[in-house]
């Protein structure tokens, strides 16, 4: 397999970061309460991911062994504050609603796991793709987990998004008439439940495709790991 | 060259890290000034939309982000936007934070007419729980509206129904509703406790074209 669709199967599926890495719980189980806000915490936490591995990737040659995580820290702080001031000002009404979210992208140890386990050891190109490709991943994590959360929790789908995505994505807000909802999973709790469920189906997901892989190499019919 | 100087620096952490700290400081600097210009703008528009909200119902033809008076109430300063009609106060417009809130304070922007009663109150910013507390926003549920008009004179209960009021608390979240109506009548309490300074005319260069404006006979 090329290393380019080895990185984009990493980001996306086979080292996901919130359903196999486990990293960055904190943003995810706090912004999950809707597939928008998911959404929303997921597309700043990609931008972040990308410069900072362009940015780590630029100095790897630079950095030594014994400051490398002072100088990451450094790093991303900066982009992050440069993130934050250029919406601000640029991007003003998707501020107001991602203004949130974006000093929560600090305590994401996501990024700083991506600098040291890849970003420190390719070149910038490569390191850029992978932040990318682990952005989306989280993205879409951040969605499901959300849009499961608020489906459950408020019998509602992608509600405001117009307001995070502009008036040309209201047609995403589904609302279920009728349904009063099941508070719990819209609170704390509610996130730490359907994360629980969703990795476990991912496992069950897994060892499913192992089973037939093994079945089919063997050519035996053994199901094997049973 | 720089592949020297680079070399350097790796066998002197301690000169690389202080050389990072220095790069990110004036990288910090330049976003800085490139955009602190750009956000005091769009902050000023902000404002400008939430005073043009809360003071819709309130004639005025003066801008009152620019017409402020700074107060002081139980140790924290209250900056309070007034709008006027030829010169006359006719309402006035504050930012009201409570701390009563279920998911962290609640920031408000009342706006009161000269007659103290409520011309509107919108929810500036929040963390109330999706689906039930945030029901306080005005994108979100009309019940903000209720205040509209009302007064300390107006014979209105200031609580929730729950709690002997007239104002509705929400399925499953009543010390959100809680929180804002104390806050609103805190709030209409601190304009009447100040109302004489509020609606003053200063003795300022606006102040002084206003009054010479409305007596002289046009």
């Amino acid at each position: 397999m090329s290393e380019v669709r080895r990185v984009v199967r990493d980001g996306l599926w086979d080292n996901n970061v919130v359903f196999a890495q486990m990293l960055g719980m904190c943003p995810t189980l706090a912004t999950t309460g809707s597939a928008t806000n998911g959404l929303g915490m997921g597309l700043a936490t990609t931008v972040v991911l990308v410069s900072s591995g362009v940015l780590v990737s630029l100095f790897r040659n630079v950095i030594a062994r014994e400051v490398r995580i002072a100088i990451y820290v450094l790093l991303m702080s900066t982009v992050v504050t440069l993130v934050d001031m250029a919406m601000n000002a640029w991007l003003h009404e998707l501020h107001k609603v991602l203004g949130l979210f974006i000093p929560l992208i600090v305590v994401n140890c996501a990024i700083m796991g991506r600098a040291e386990a890849f970003a420190s050891k390719r070149a910038p190109g490569m390191a850029a793709l992978d932040g990318l490709m682990m952005g989306i991943g989280f993205t879409l994590a951040l969605m499901v987990l959300g849009g499961v959360r608020e489906a459950i929790g408020q019998g509602t789908l992608f509600a405001d998004a117009s307001m995070l995505l502009g008036q040309h994505f209201a047609f995403l807000e589904l609302r279920l008439e009728g349904y009063r909802g099941v508070l719990l999973m819209i609170l704390p709790p509610g996130g730490f439940l359907a994360l629980g469920f969703l990795v476990a189906a991912r496992q069950r997901m897994l060892a499913r495709a192992r089973a037939r892989s093994l079945g089919a190499s063997a050519g035996a019919g053994i199901t094997a790991g049973t | 060259m720089s592949s020297i100087a680079a070399g350097g620096l790796r066998q002197r952490p301690g000169l690389l890290l202080g050389a990072f700290a220095l790069g990110c400081s004036a990288m910090l600097g330049m976003g800085d000034l490139a955009t602190h210009e750009e956000i005091r703008l769009r902050q000023a528009e902000d404002l400008r939309n939430a005073l043009d909200q809360t003071l819709s119902a309130v004639p005025h033809d003066n801008n009152p982000a620019a017409d402020t008076v700074a107060v002081e109430d139980e140790g924290r300063a209250v900056t309070v936007y007034r709008a006027r009609l030829a010169g006359e106060v006719r309402g006035v417009a504050f930012n009201w934070v409570s701390e009563a809130g279920y998911g962290g304070p609640i920031t408000l922007t009342v706006g009161i007419g000269r007659d103290g009663r409520i011309a509107s109150v919108r929810v500036l910013s929040h963390s109330e729980t999706p689906g039930l507390g945030d029901k306080i926003d005005v994108r979100k549920s009309d019940w903000i509206r209720g205040f509209d008009g009302r007064g300390l004179d107006t014979g209105t209960r200031w609580a929730v129904r729950k709690d002997g009021g007239e104002f509705d608390q929400f399925a499953g979240a009543t010390i959100t509703p809680r929180a804002v109506v104390g806050a609103v009548h805190a709030s209409l309490k601190f304009f009447a406790g100040n109302r004489a300074r509020l609606l003053a005319v200063p003795a300022g260069p606006g102040g002084d074209a206003a009054a010479t404006r409305s007596e002289t006979p046009s």
